[in-house]
């Protein structure tokens, strides 16, 4: 609009200073300027009726993946001579080929198709609108609108694939599953010896047991296996995850946050997942595919952030996860989370704590100085003193180094040692 | 192509408004008009296309001095229409990168249309501007006066008109 009144100013100059002058040379040259502001005026555009149409290759990505946009305009009202449509995407997705915002002129009844494509990291990416702007031939006039379609990317974070985590919560699950739930019945492990009552299989007698007592015969009892209940709580507070201005292990934390839902969930546990920043995300838990699917859109939603409220994890709301169920932590960890996680523990939770070393992260990048040596050297023996004060507590302690492959550092921390190694009782 | 034109339009109207003014023995005005015709140029080659704007207003009002002062009407009226052509090229040219249209075919389409239009417009503009200096009607006071008025209440219409939108 600023062109117009700019030709304003100068025809309207032009014509009063003719007038006062009473030259008709001044009037002759605003002739000239007023000309081209009629033509600019006659040919303004009407409103722009367009159909609009957005279609993605995919909808569900993994990270890097690249995504192919086809955007179709059909002009359902008159003649545009200069349209500019701009499709409205988010900051993080990037266009690696052809553009979201072009210029052209599209006739009545003219459709146009164009495509373009995007890549981008992690993340969930709306597509809310598209601003379309018409104009006249000379830009004097111009109109915007916002066209609604409503579109969605979901980035996800890679999945790795881990081996059988082993878990011992106090308390499973009625459905059969893979966690040793302390009770007797149906199972594989030996749990210890019982009277025999009829209808047991001949098979289960223990017959150095009944041998040994005249009374009664014996038989063998196993452990039942369960599913069981998994709280998973991502820690996203800004301090402990944020290195320096840019540097995060947030994403890290991400890598190991799906690796440890999908492998739950591939074992048949109830698994919930609670994201611990800026606000409380809380995903319901829940089994299978789905479950896994929602768990997989919530971590791709999740960012750090910053809040008075949660800057220490004392205001984890425990009610969300059911007693003596299991909790796995994933956090960098900060001093003052030591006391919350023993009184987790001391509830009857059985708690992991997953921890990716934010020493080794930090010290990668500094400068190889003696005081850096000297430094870090001190902070790893805080960290370690913390770790071990946690394992004593009885929590289950990984500390990472985000250099090792999460699913190395996981199955040899946490894996189920191979049959040899439990024969032998190591 | 919009791109050359732009330029040309520039040399133009700095050349021929120059040029009318030494003619007329204003060297002062005309070294100081070829010195903000080489600042336009200057800032336009670095995509500062505001600039034209400026530049219009400048020619507009050295244009305008110009004919106070008597001076050959061609080169005034050849000066502001280099600026005009100029000040429309240059946002023309502004939008069509910030559409940031790769598609050559598409983009030449564009120009060729506006080009088209514009010399049509110019053309046009420049054989009206023309014939009105040939043709010279004398008004008394009373009729220029009511002149006056219409025209800028004319003018004021349109503007609230083009700021409220066609219906």
């Amino acid at each position: 609009m600023w062109r117009t009144f700019l030709l304003a100013i100068a025809l309207y100059a032009l014509v009063i200073a003719g007038l006062i002058t009473l030259q008709g040379r001044f009037l002759a040259l605003a002739l000239l300027l007023a000309l081209y502001f009629l033509a600019g005026l006659l040919h303004a555009p009407a409103e722009p009726r367009l159909e609009i149409h957005r279609s993605l290759s995919a909808e569900r990505v993994l990270a890097g993946t690249p995504v192919t946009v086809t955007l179709t305009l059909t002009n359902l009202g008159s003649a545009l001579d200069e349209i500019q449509v701009e499709d409205q995407i988010s900051s993080g997705l990037k266009v690696i080929e052809g553009t979201a915002r072009r210029m052209f002129s599209l006739k009545n009844g003219q459709t146009l198709k164009w495509t373009y494509t995007i890549r981008a990291g992690r993340g969930y990416y709306p597509f809310p609108a598209l601003r379309v702007t018409v104009r006249d031939h000379f830009g004097l006039v111009q109109r915007e609108r916002t066209f609604s379609t409503p579109g969605h990317l979901f980035v996800l974070p890679p999945v790795l694939r881990l081996q059988r985590i082993v878990i011992r919560p106090r308390q499973t699950r009625v459905y059969s599953g893979t966690i040793p739930a302390r009770v007797g019945g149906a199972g594989v492990e030996f749990f210890g010896v019982r009277e025999y009552q009829p209808g047991d299989s001949p098979h289960r007698i223990n017959w150095h047991v009944s041998a040994r007592q005249t009374q009664a015969i014996f038989t063998n009892e196993f452990e039942q296996e369960r599913v069981a209940d998994v709280g998973i709580v991502l820690d996203g507070r800004y301090r402990t995850n944020v290195i320096g201005s840019d540097r995060s292990l947030f994403e890290y934390s991400v890598l190991a946050a799906t690796a440890l839902a999908d492998a739950f969930i591939s074992q048949g546990n109830r698994v919930g997942l609670l994201l611990y920043g800026r606000y409380l995300n809380w995903t319901f838990p829940g089994y299978g595919k789905i479950q896994r699917e929602r768990l997989l859109q919530a971590l791709s939603h999740a960012e750090p952030g910053e809040s008075q409220v949660f800057s220490d994890l004392a205001h984890i709301p425990t009610r969300l996860f059911p007693a003596h169920s299991q909790i796995v932590l994933i956090s960098p960890l900060a001093e003052d989370d030591l006391s919350v996680l023993i009184s987790l523990r001391s509830r009857g939770y059985q708690v992991m704590v997953i921890s990716p070393n934010p020493v080794t992260f930090e010290q990668e990048k500094l400068p190889s100085t003696p005081e850096t040596a000297l430094a870090a050297r001190v902070i790893h023996l805080e960290r370690r003193l913390l770790l071990m004060k946690l394992q004593r507590a009885g929590i289950q302690v990984l500390d990472w180094d985000v250099k090792q492959p999460f699913e190395q550092a996981a199955g040899a921390a946490f894996g189920r040692p191979p049959a040899w190694q439990r024969a032998i009782g190591r | 192509m919009s791109l050359l034109v732009m330029y040309l339009s520039l040399v133009v109207c700095t050349a021929t408004l120059t040029w009318g003014y030494l003619e007329s023995g204003q060297h002062i005005t005309a070294w100081a008009i070829g010195c903000v015709g080489l600042l336009w140029l200057i800032a336009l080659f670095y995509r500062r296309y505001w600039a034209a704007s400026i530049g219009l207003l400048l020619a507009v009002v050295a244009a305008g001095f110009g004919i106070w002062l008597d001076l050959s009407i061609g080169w005034i009226t050849a000066g502001v229409l280099g600026a005009l052509v100029n000040w429309d090229l240059a946002n023309f040219i502004s939008r069509l990168h910030v559409s940031g249209s790769k598609d050559d075919a598409e983009r030449r389409a564009l120009e060729h249309g506006h080009l088209a239009r514009l010399a049509i417009v110019t053309l046009t503009g420049l054989a009206l501007a023309s014939a009105a200096m040939l043709i010279q009607l004398r008004f008394s006071f009373e009729w220029a006066l009511f002149l006056a008025l219409t025209s800028a209440w004319g003018i004021s219409q349109l503007v609230s008109w083009l700021r409220k939108g066609p219906e």
